[in-house]
């Protein structure tokens, strides 16, 4: 069969869609921050696979993917530094035990 | 015809990945997992024939994010033996990435996408000089992100006084 | 004009100064009263000369404008008013001298003076009105003084009792006098007497006959005929020289006037002369059978002029203007002579009552001998004004041929002589009933002596008398009739001689006439007064009374029923409300608060302060919104 954009369409919203399940269902702070790296992921993906089929003169789609890439390093950064802070105040990274804004 | 094998070659290994770190209690194991799958992510690239971006995939993702998961994970002493079942919300959670699964793909696969007939730029050096002049404001924008990442990383995982 | 309104404002001066000055003029009240009647009697005698003189005058203005009409009032003097003025004023004058000795210590001495003068000065402008508009002011004035002088001892039941009667009845009266001046003023568009009777000469004669009859009713009233006559016996409750003024010599004779100021419509209407004329007959007859049988000196005076008011009326009834009013002026004089000789009879006396009385000639001559020359003159006898005046109305009732009512007028003639002499002959003469009896003082002596003269002297002047009246009258004078002048004098004569016969020289036994049965009957029936007054108690009165009951009954069941039903439905309601805002209203309000709180209480565990619960919600919404959205570009764009 002919590789067309729509298997990679495809593609990344399945993959999407397996990352949000992660994220909405993990229990870990860690697993959670993962989820979304792979959300990340997919969404680069998509968007390099419609500068290469949409726009192969400009690929537009690539530079979104660069800076894509940057902010979701910054943000794994941070993240990361705040589960550790979490970890230092409550001894566990379960975001079931932290739950400051509950009712 | 070799493109697509390979596509599919390295979807599985993405979306295998991918599962395979979502079904795992270890959360280093997880961890390694998803370096498997960042890596095949570089190998679509490449196919898509976006070199640096591959290589950079490599480099951010599988060397840098991966090396601080597993320090992390070290640092908080979920270890190998931590269990790591899925949440008590794990069928909505589910339900709502299904829905999201049967409204996405339909909707891109009948979007109206015009495909120019052109051939892709494969050149790195026109990624460089259109990211320095036409994207150069979110280039240094994104610099600055980095340096608010950087400052607030150390500050909030500093020692406490 | 000044000198015409003067006449009556004098009077009024009086009772404005008197009623101001109040208890303080207890001293000197009846100087004010004498002295401002002494001017009117001046001015009206200067009026008489005037109008004898030049012809009668009047002055007209404009009173008020209504709509496009224009009220028209005035004063005027022709020789009937002249004539008027001077019995008026006269008789005023006596009865305030009188009232000086009769009245003297009373409580409210200045309030007697006060209405006196009052009543005087309405009295004088009735006459002195030059339209029927005033007229009736002066004559409803007239009724409140006859009102506030009958009841003036109103502690006594009889006397309230009296004042409310009289001025009810000839409020009755009253009514049909305003409907026929209203009905004047509707056909004629004025009041003024002369612009009255101008327009009279052209209107239907059923529409005169209408407005004269009318005009009567006020005449039947004021004058006490049949059959509105019952309130002038019960009169008799107030003082005896205010009886005098107001009840034999001046205001029942308003009536009277009445008729004679109108006489240019009742001329052009027989069938109201005949009315007039056969209620004076019946009135006349009437009242002499009753005054028969009175015990009190007063009712039989009251009765008596009753009965010469009834005589005045047959007289202008006969078309004889002149003989109606002569026998007006002449009665005024001896019947306030006999009213005043009374009053003095009782003030001596203590009593009303002729039994109490007797044999009172020694003791009090001049009160006896005026009292009879008074009687004398009222029984007809020659040559006093009595004979002459009652001669001129048999005269004209024979020229008319009113055979019926002539017949009652001689029978009554000689009733009004036989009840006189009665009274004479108990009071006067016979055995003395054992008191200290004694002449009155001067102040009641005189009047009653003037008095006298003035009846003898309008009699001496006989021929003259009546002539000069008839012609200043503007009639023609007739000579006197022999036959009927012959015929009442002995018809007179011989009731003076029953009652001397019966009363005096006991000829006749009283005792055992009295025990007759149909005298006995016909006393009874008399001294009932033929059961009117029952009859006016039982139907008018009482009918009056029971819708009053109803009036009552309706007022206080279906009214405050109604009332009262306002409020239940209003209490209902209220409640009804007060239920409606307490659930209802309430219910939705406090409803609304529980619901809140309760959404409240289940929504806020969605606030699970975890991350993820959150981010589900989220998610999940943002599926539903671009389901939404696809919903809306795929129904036909956005």
């Amino acid at each position: 069969m002919e590789l067309t954009l729509n298997h990679y369409l495809t593609f990344s919203a399945v993959l999407f869609c397996m990352g949000l399940y992660g994220a909405l269902s993990k229990r870990s702070a860690i697993a959670v921050m993962m989820c979304l790296e792979l959300m990340a992921n997919a969404v680069n993906i998509n968007l390099i696979a419609l500068a290469r089929y949409v726009t192969p003169g400009t690929i537009k789609g690539q530079f979104f993917a660069i800076f894509v890439m940057v902010v979701a390093a910054a943000e794994v950064g941070l993240g990361l530094a705040i589960v550790l802070s979490i970890y230092r105040q409550k001894s566990t990274i379960e975001l079931n035990q932290v739950n400051l804004m509950k009712w | 015809m070799s493109e697509t094998v390979g596509f599919y070659i390295l979807a599985a290994l993405v979306v295998g990945g991918a599962a395979m770190m979502l079904r795992t209690t270890n959360i280093v194991h997880s961890a390694f997992y998803l370096l498997g799958s960042l890596l095949a992510t570089a190998g679509v690239y490449a196919l898509l024939s976006a070199g640096f971006l591959a290589i950079m995939q490599i480099f951010i993702y599988a060397g840098a994010v991966t090396v601080l998961l597993l320090f992390v994970i070290m640092l908080t002493g979920t270890g190998v033996a931590d269990v790591e079942a899925p949440g008590t919300h794990a069928l909505a959670a589910g339900l709502v990435a299904l829905a999201l699964a049967a409204i996405l793909v339909p909707l891109q696969i009948r979007a109206p996408w015009v495909l120019p007939k052109a051939a892709v730029v494969t050149d790195t050096s026109v990624l460089g000089r259109l990211l320095f002049s036409q994207y150069l404001l979110p280039f240094e924008l994104a610099s600055i992100v980095l340096l608010v990442a950087l400052v607030g990383a150390i500050f909030l995982a500093r020692e406490e006084q | 004009m000044l000198q015409l309104a003067l006449i009556p404002l004098l009077c009024v001066a009086s009772f404005i100064v008197l009623v101001t000055a109040g208890r303080r003029a207890r001293e000197w009240a009846h100087y004010v009263g004498i002295v401002t009647v002494l001017g009117s009697f001046g001015l009206s005698v200067a009026t008489f000369a005037r109008v004898m003189s030049g012809g009668p005058f009047s002055h007209t203005f404009a009173w008020v404008k209504l709509g496009s009409k224009t009220i028209q009032l005035g004063l005027q003097a022709d020789p009937l008013t002249a004539v008027m003025l001077l019995v008026i004023s006269i008789v005023s004058l006596m009865v305030n001298v009188y009232s000086i000795g009769y009245m003297h210590g009373d409580e409210r001495y200045h309030w007697y003076y006060a209405v006196l003068s009052l009543f005087t000065a309405a009295m004088l402008s009735l006459v002195l009105a030059n339209n029927y508009l005033l007229m009736y002011m002066s004559w409803e004035i007239m009724g409140l003084c006859s009102y506030l002088l009958i009841g003036f001892w109103f502690e006594k039941e009889e006397a309230y009792n009296a004042s409310k009667k009289a001025f009810l009845v000839t409020r009755v009266g009253d009514v049909g006098f305003g409907l026929g001046i209203i009905a004047i003023f509707a056909t004629t568009g004025t009041f003024v007497f002369r612009d009255v009777f101008h327009a009279a000469e052209g209107m239907a004669p059923a529409l005169i006959t209408l407005i004269t009859l009318f005009l009567f009713c006020g005449a039947i009233g004021k004058s006490a005929q049949f059959p509105l006559h019952v309130w002038l016996p019960d009169a008799m409750a107030g003082p005896t020289p205010a009886s005098a003024l107001i009840h034999a010599a001046t205001m029942v004779a308003a009536g009277v006037y009445l008729v004679a100021r109108s006489f240019p419509l009742f001329e052009l209407s027989e069938t109201s002369l005949a009315v007039v004329a056969t209620i004076g007959a019946i009135t006349a007859l009437g009242a002499a059978l009753i005054a028969v049988v009175q015990l009190d000196i007063k009712k039989v005076l009251a009765y008596s002029t009753i009965s010469q008011l009834g005589y005045m009326m047959m007289g202008l009834g006969a078309g004889s203007y002149v003989a109606g009013m002569w026998h007006l002026t002449t009665h005024a004089f001896f019947k306030a002579l006999l009213f005043l000789g009374s009053g003095s009879v009782i003030h001596a006396v203590h009593s009303q009552d002729i039994r109490d009385m007797g044999g009172l000639s020694k003791k009090m001559p001049i009160t006896t001998w005026t009292f009879i020359i008074g009687s004398l003159a009222l029984a007809g006898i020659f040559p006093l004004s009595g004979f002459f005046s009652k001669d001129e109305i048999l005269a004209a009732l024979y020229h008319k041929h009113m055979w019926p009512i002539l017949g009652a007028a001689i029978l009554g003639a000689f009733l009004t002589a036989f009840y006189m002499a009665r009274v004479c002959f108990v009071v006067f003469f016979g055995r003395e009933k054992g008191h200290h009896a004694h002449e009155s003082p001067l102040v009641m002596t005189v009047p009653l002596v003037i008095l006298t003269a003035i009846t003898v002297g309008l009699g001496l002047d006989a021929r003259l008398g009546a002539h000069f009246f008839t012609e200043f009258l503007g009639e023609h004078p007739e000579p006197i009739n022999l036959m009927i002048a012959l015929g009442s004098t002995a018809v007179a004569l011989s009731g003076i001689a029953v009652g001397w016969l019966v009363y005096h020289r006991r000829a006749i036994p009283l005792g055992t006439v009295k025990k007759q049965r149909l005298v006995m009957y016909a006393t009874t029936v008399l001294r009932n007064k033929f059961g009117l007054d029952e009859l006016y108690e039982h139907y008018v009165v009482g009918a009056f009374i029971k819708f009053c009951d109803f009036c009552a009954w309706f007022d206080r069941t279906v009214v405050d029923g109604i009332v009262n039903g306002a409020a239940s439905v209003t209490l209902v309601a209220a409640r009804a409300a007060g239920w409606f805002d307490t659930h209802i209203v309430d219910g939705i309000v406090n409803g609304l608060g529980f619901v809140v709180m309760g959404a409240g209480k289940r929504l806020r565990y969605a606030q699970t302060g975890r991350l993820q619960s959150y981010a589900q919600w989220m998610y999940g919404t943002l599926i539903v919104i671009i389901l939404f959205i696809l919903w809306l570009t795929l129904r036909g764009g956005l």
